[in-house]
């Protein structure tokens, strides 16, 4: 049985008249890579803020590291926390600021600051001070101050927005490295989806405060295979078909020509019923859909489902 | 609460702003000697260009307190309100108190450890001032003032008690209001100290004063007060040598 690092039950979070989250039913095993995905405003820093304790009033409960959420505090050193935009003693260097950081948490080894200041590429630029620094800097130290300690679980949100591609795809292999040595489990949000898909192995998508899908990994494959696309004489047309015919809503219109088909059964069917109805059918073909794709189609059915 | 001190003074050793607030506070109580002598404190009025519209004024308000240890006091409060305000304003207003949140501490713990560090280094700095305050006050006054040398120990111990009151409420206002306590601070603590409701808090500034002019020469409070410099000094070395330990 997998080991449960955290669990949330019916949480939720109000900033005046504003739902920002709510009803959050989650649970993350240890060595998961969580990624939250969600337009802005849906929820997801809100949430990782509950986790982290940055915010102590919130509907409903969690429990974390095997603790309930009132006595959350105790294991807090134990977790890694990377939410809004770093902030630094602005005077100090990055050495001098990991050091500062770690000396009240009782970290005593100077040889763990050496080592993420390594692993995050700030080596050349630890005596650099922090107002010194560009923002991809700034974001490396704050990734490295949320991983110093060898956490068990780290939150981070949106930990790659600053950096260059060397830096995204030096933190990825960070991220899977602590993932599959220290089985280090990680909650992540991030807008580079491309990114996320290649790091996570499963996947929560946030809108309007409320979970609307929970995927894992080896299912978000399976639902990703299944699109259709078609290459016709008439969009429109093809799509009226669709709806009342084949009662097939879930769709994306590509161009005037050409439209994907999400959640079909059968192919020769589809192809069938368009050719009776006298649509011209210039290209089938079976294909693969993005992550981003998958999440445009599960927004769009909620907000169906939602009117 | 040891770890807080530890990380406060380690970044007061690296920080060029925090050692720019304590020099500034450190020569506006020079002000006190420089302006009070012996022949003033039983004068009716003196000379203080900080705190005066005129020149010369009377040794007491209209409310009957002694101005001149008003003035004592202010500075006291002032280098309070700077040193702590240098100390724990970025971590409120800057936002840099979450990344202690994020590590598991409560914001309860978290303002009793900052109020204890805060407390420790206004001391510590107390102790320094009013050894340098004694040596400026024997070349400005002359050498027969060595005579009058104030117990350190013994003065520091007396304005531990507005530094505590202070210190906490500082702490306080930060951790309330979170954005510009400071500032706040800075505005609130004057008017506060100009009520004639908490003169009675007068009354350490003065006993502060007599030590620095009046007590008679003490062989014994001498080596009482180099050895409280002393023990101050060396503990925040022992301190910098802690946090700068090397791990093998």
């Amino acid at each position: 049985m997998r080991d449960l690092v955290l669990r949330a039950n019916g949480l939720g979070k109000s900033y005046g008249k504003t739902r920002a989250l709510d009803d959050i039913d989650l649970t993350v095993y240890r060595g998961d890579i969580c990624g939250i995905i969600g337009r802005n405003g849906a929820g997801k820093t809100t949430m990782l803020k509950i986790f982290s304790g940055l915010i102590t009033e919130y509907d409903g409960s969690y429990e974390m590291l095997g603790v309930k959420d009132t006595e959350a505090g105790r294991v807090r050193f134990r977790t890694g926390s990377m939410i809004d935009t770093p902030t630094f003693f602005t005077e100090l260097t990055a050495y001098q600021n990991l050091k500062y950081f770690c000396i009240q948490k009782g970290i005593a080894d100077d040889l763990k600051i050496d080592y993420i200041l390594r692993v995050t590429g700030l080596s050349d630029d630890r005596d650099k001070k922090f107002k010194s620094m560009s923002m991809g800097m700034k974001q490396r130290l704050a990734i490295a101050f949320a991983l110093i300690d060898e956490p068990e679980l780290v939150f981070l949100d949106e930990p790659v927005n600053a950096l260059d591609p060397m830096g995204i795809s030096s933190m990825r292999e960070l991220f899977r490295q602590l993932n599959s040595e220290f089985e280090t489990t990680f909650v992540i949000s991030n807008h580079i989806l491309t990114e996320l898909y290649s790091l996570a192995n499963r996947f929560v998508i946030l809108d309007q405060g409320k979970i609307i899908k929970q995927v894992s990994k080896q299912e978000l494959k399976e639902q990703c295979k299944r699109g259709l696309y078609i290459r016709c004489d008439d969009v429109r047309k093809t799509t009226l078909v669709l709806e009342n015919e084949l009662d097939l809503h879930d769709y994306k219109i590509a161009d005037e020509n050409r439209l994907i088909i999400y959640r079909f059964s059968d192919t020769s069917e589809i192809v069938k019923t368009l050719v009776y109805k006298d649509v011209r059918i210039y290209g089938v073909q079976e294909t693969g859909i993005s992550l981003e794709d998958y999440y445009k189609s599960v927004l769009e059915e909620n907000s169906k489902n939602h009117v | 609460m040891i770890n807080s001190i530890k990380a406060d003074i380690y970044r007061i050793l690296h920080a060029k702003t925090v050692w720019f607030v304590f020099i500034a506070v450190l020569l506006l109580q020079m002000r006190a000697v420089f302006t009070m002598n012996t022949a003033d404190l039983f004068s009716d009025s003196y000379f203080d260009p900080f705190f005066s519209d005129s020149f010369i004024v009377q040794a007491e308000d209209a409310f009957g307190n002694d101005i001149r240890v008003m003035s004592y006091n202010y500075g006291l409060l002032i280098e309070i309100v700077f040193t702590t305000g240098a100390l724990i304003t970025s971590l409120y207003s800057e936002g840099l108190l979450k990344n202690s949140i994020v590590s598991g501490m409560s914001m309860g713990r978290f303002s009793l450890m900052k109020t204890a560090a805060v407390l420790y280094i206004n001391l510590f700095l107390l102790c320094f001032q009013n050894l340098i305050v004694f040596i400026v006050n024997i070349l400005w006054n002359g050498q027969e003032n060595a005579s009058y040398f104030p117990d350190v120990l013994l003065i520091t111990f007396w304005q531990a008690f507005p530094v505590i009151c202070w210190s906490c409420f500082l702490i306080l206002v930060a951790a309330l209001m979170r954005r510009y306590p400071y500032y706040l601070a800075a505005v609130f603590v004057p008017l506060i100290t100009l009520s004639r409701g908490i003169r009675a808090g007068y009354y350490q500034p003065r006993v502060i004063m007599g030590f620095i002019t009046y007590e008679p020469y003490d062989g014994f409070r001498i080596k009482v007060a180099l050895l409280s410099v002393a023990v101050s000094i060396i503990s925040v070395f022992l301190f910098w040598l802690s946090v700068n330990r090397k791990v093998e």
